[in-house]
């Protein structure tokens, strides 16, 4: 009897002891949150991109922007005068390095941004459902959006999206242009997938395309796809491939017969530089368009470019990831204000759900060049179309 | 009226047929190959070229040097090169194989509806015409490089592919010379191989023909191949076995004709001393009458084996199976032998187990067992006595009579079972008709089973056979 009694005071001891170091614990922890918050009192947002890698080109931008962002909001007094800091981590346009960052996230942040390209998208796709954190990437694909709802929302505008409407508002300035050929490259399964899909659209704006021509590089430089062109006997040439080849195909037809540019229309992913400093004489009178307008006329807007030359070796932000990205780090912003939350997340999983559905179907926001929102995780916002002059200079044809 | 047949050929002409008609199609082979392949490797050594030209012109296509660039790959190439656009095939510029300006291409050369074939051809079109003027094949090569106005600019590259004519023709003459060479070289060499191989087939011939006459003596030269070694070989076999045929076919008409004519003979000599002498004298008569019978006898057995040998060899013999006991039939048959017992003095011992049932034709497997206990009294010599057993053995009935006679020799026994055969020809008494064995053979195997002699000289002889037990006669 004795004994068994001696053996229950132990246990309540231990029992209690335990009890009493987790309280303590907790005190410690609380303690510690407390001392940060006191410490550091700011908002954090980490943004995902590939700054080093294949895609750097696209990364550094886009960490140079959301910096730039940050200190823009900062400057302006922060969120509730509280400071914000983002935090950009490298993927190196690797999807693994992506998981492994999101998978250390999901912990306690209520947001991502990024990853800006199509693979660390995917690859982090399945931790974003699992974990229902709001995330703004490259969701491209409207199942996948419908899916992930209402987590997972893309930060650019759909480029279909923009093809069709850089097509329509073509057609909008020349009436003439009905019959067309569709050039992409045979490589390229989003390029052939676009070509097929406006194909389909063509008719419903009064235009026909005689032919899809598909682009091998290996096939004679790409010449043969230029021999077709030009056989199509069309009245217009839509280029869905990327800056190197529609530099030969621009130069080649030029130099063979087309000598009206306007019959010309490029995708925005031919829209650099190099390949307009290349082809100037040949671009004069061309279409492309892009979603970001460079000469936007916005005070914020053109503040950026020059902060961006001087960075950048008086190099401009072609890209539209510069417009998206500082964009998206904006709207953050003005969502965490709607919402009122506080640097520190309380309920995490309900704030994560309240700030998904703020940006999965969003009010309309005022972005650096002009009004956008989201619907359904989908980004709406208009295309600029621009006609190269006789300089080779991209003007802005028809901007809202 | 049936044609005669047709004769076949000689050897000599049929290798030599053999040898040229190889050399014949071997080079016809070899021309038609040569020909189609050369005609093809130029023809695509012509339109790779073409292609090639045609891409490096387009390409020069809007710069200064695009007229001098096509009159360099027309003089350097031996190409036909001209622009022509549309709406009506007008010819825009056009250079001759010199490299000099020229006028358009003879007619015929471009199609009129080029175009049309471009719409289906993505902007290429490769082609081969014919030039009736000339009577010579172009390869054409036409290629979209501009587009002025919505009307397309086409550059047309040909070439003559007269050389590839010319060289056809070249190769067949060479070919029929190295044919005529081949068919030279085929009857030479055909001559000297069938005089190797058909010189011992011919005389192995002529020695077969010697035997086909008669000439059993003739020997067959052992020459040339192995084959042919095989052939003499088989053939002096075949003479030997014709030889002892023909001993053994002129011993059968001698042992016919005697074993015939002899108790005819006695019938008719005893007849005819009836008939002179002894017709009136009863106990002589009597005495005559008793030979004519026997020797009547003699001859009707002979016939009848000679004729149930010819139904036994012409397997029309229905065997009538059926179970028996073996020793009852062994006893029967030995009580036929009852007066050579009581005459002779020969003992006759029978041993055999009651009961013991055989299964086979009980008529055939008596005349058996008649002819081997007649045999044995016939070569029986101062013991007169035959034993007869029937025991069961491995589900058979093994049947056996022994004899305490002269015995067989041992290089006899293969041939005691062969028709006609005697161990001793010429003790007449003891010959018989040489059938009665070979009679027991074909009857024995008949039912399937086993026979045998053993025997040693001066101490007799054992013949047997072995039947079904009525039992095991499905095993």
């Amino acid at each position: 009897m004795k004994k068994r009694y001696i053996q229950m005071t132990g246990v309540l001891v231990l029992l209690l002891l335990c009890l009493g170091s987790s309280t303590r614990e907790e005190r410690i922890q609380q303690q510690r949150q407390a001392e940060r918050e006191r410490q550091e009192q700011c908002y954090t947002l980490t943004v995902l991109s590939p700054v080093t890698g294949e895609l750097d080109y696209i990364g550094e931008p886009v960490e140079w922007t959301v910096l730039y962002a940050q200190d823009k909001i900062n400057d302006a007094g922060g969120i509730h005068g509280i400071p914000v800091k983002i935090y950009v981590e490298d993927t190196g346009f690797i999807p693994e390095k992506a998981v492994h960052s999101v998978e250390r996230l999901a912990e306690d942040q209520r947001i991502i941004l990024g990853p800006v390209d199509s693979p660390g998208t995917e690859a982090i796709a399945s931790l974003v459902e699992e974990n229902h954190i709001p995330n703004v990437a490259t969701y491209v694909y409207e199942e996948i959006r419908e899916r992930l709802a209402p987590y997972g929302i893309f930060y650019m505008k759909d480029a279909l999206e923009g093809e069709k409407d850089a097509v329509r508002i073509w057609k909008e300035e020349n009436p003439d242009i009905q019959k067309v050929v569709l050039l992409a490259l045979e490589t390229d399964h989003a390029q052939a997938e676009h070509a097929r899909a406006l194909e389909q659209y063509l008719p419903a704006i009064g235009m026909e395309a005689v032919d899809i021509i598909y682009m091998d590089t290996d096939q004679e430089e790409g010449m043969d796809a230029v021999v077709q062109a030009l056989n199509a006997k069309a009245e217009g040439y839509i280029s869905l491939v990327r800056a190197e080849e529609y530099g030969m195909l621009l130069q080649q037809l030029r130099k063979r017969g087309i000598t009206e540019g306007r019959r010309i229309l490029a995708s925005f992913s031919c829209f650099e530089y190099d390949m307009i400093e290349a082809h100037r004489a040949e671009l004069s009178g061309t279409y492309i368009w892009n979603s970001v307008n460079l000469d936007y006329e916005g005070e914020e807007w053109q503040a950026l470019v020059e902060d961006y030359k001087e960075a950048h070796g008086g190099t401009s932000p072609a890209s539209s990831v510069v417009v998206d990205m500082y964009n998206s780090v904006l709207a953050w912003k003005q969502c965490i204000e709607e919402l009122k939350l506080s640097p520190t997340a309380g309920n995490l999983s309900k704030e994560r759900q309240m700030i998904g559905e703020w940006f999965y179907n969003s009010p309309v926001i005022e972005g650096i060049q002009g009004e956008y929102q989201w619907i359904d995780g989908r980004k709406v916002v208009d295309i600029c179309l621009f006609q190269f002059d006789e300089e080779g200079n991209a003007v802005a044809v028809n901007t809202q | 009226m049936q044609k005669a047949p047709k004769r076949a050929h000689r050897i000599r002409f049929s290798m030599w047929v053999s040898f040229v008609a190889t050399a014949f199609g071997i080079s016809v082979l070899f021309w038609v190959v040569l020909s189609t392949t050369y005609r093809m490797t130029y023809q695509s050594e012509i339109q790779e070229n073409l292609e090639r030209m045609a891409w490096s012109a387009m390409k020069k296509y809007g710069d200064a040097d695009f007229e001098n660039n096509l009159k360099l790959i027309a003089g350097s190439e031996d190409y036909f090169v001209q622009m022509i656009t549309e709406p009506g095939n007008d010819v825009i510029m056009a250079y001759d194989n010199q490299g000099e300006t020229s006028g358009p291409q003879a007619e015929g050369i471009i199609p009129e509806d080029i175009f049309t074939r471009l719409n289906e051809t993505g902007g290429q079109y490769n082609f081969t015409v014919k030039d009736t003027v000339r009577d010579v094949e172009w390869a054409v090569k036409a290629m979209v490089v501009a587009n002025v106005g919505g009307n397309r600019q086409v550059l047309i590259l040909s070439k003559s592919m007269a050389n590839i004519e010319y060289m056809q023709r070249l190769m067949t003459t060479r070919v029929l010379l190295a044919l005529a060479v081949a068919l030279l070289a085929a009857s030479g060499i055909s001559y000297l191989l069938t005089r190797k191989f058909a010189g011992p087939i011919g005389v192995l011939t002529e020695k077969a023909q010697l035997l086909a006459k008669g000439d059993y003596q003739v020997t067959f030269p052992k020459r040339g191949y192995y084959e042919l070694e095989q052939l003499a070989d088989t053939m002096e076999m075949a003479a030997r076995e014709f030889q002892a045929t023909e001993e053994l076919r002129r011993d059968f008409i001698a042992n016919i004709s005697h074993d015939m004519k002899t108790p005819l003979t006695v019938i008719k000599m005893y007849a005819e001393m009836i008939q002179s002498i002894s017709g009136d004298n009863p106990e002589k008569r009597q005495e005559h009458l008793e030979h004519i019978l026997r020797e009547a006898e003699s001859l009707s057995e002979f016939i009848n084996n000679s004729i149930d040998l010819a139904r036994l060899q012409s397997k029309t013999w229905e065997l009538k199976r059926a179970g028996f006991d073996i020793r009852h039939l062994i006893q029967s048959t030995v009580e036929l032998f009852e007066i050579h017992k009581e005459l002779e003095g020969f003992l006759i011992f029978v041993e055999a187990e009651e009961g013991l049932l055989a299964f086979a034709d009980r008529n055939l497997i008596s005349r058996v067992l008649n002819n081997l206990i007649s045999n044995a009294i016939k070569f029986t010599a101062d013991k007169k006595q035959i034993d007869v057993r029937a025991v069961k053995r491995h589900g058979r009935i093994l049947v056996s009579v022994k004899d305490y006679g002269q015995g067989i020799a041992e290089e006899q026994l293969p041939y005691v079972w062969n028709r006609y055969y005697r161990v001793n020809p010429h003790e007449k008494n003891k010959s018989g008709t040489g059938l009665g064995l070979h009679i027991v053979k074909e009857i024995i195997e008949l039912h399937g089973g086993n026979y045998g002699v053993e025997s040693r000289q001066g101490q007799g002889s054992t013949f047997w056979f072995e039947v079904y037990a009525w039992k095991d006669r499905y095993t």
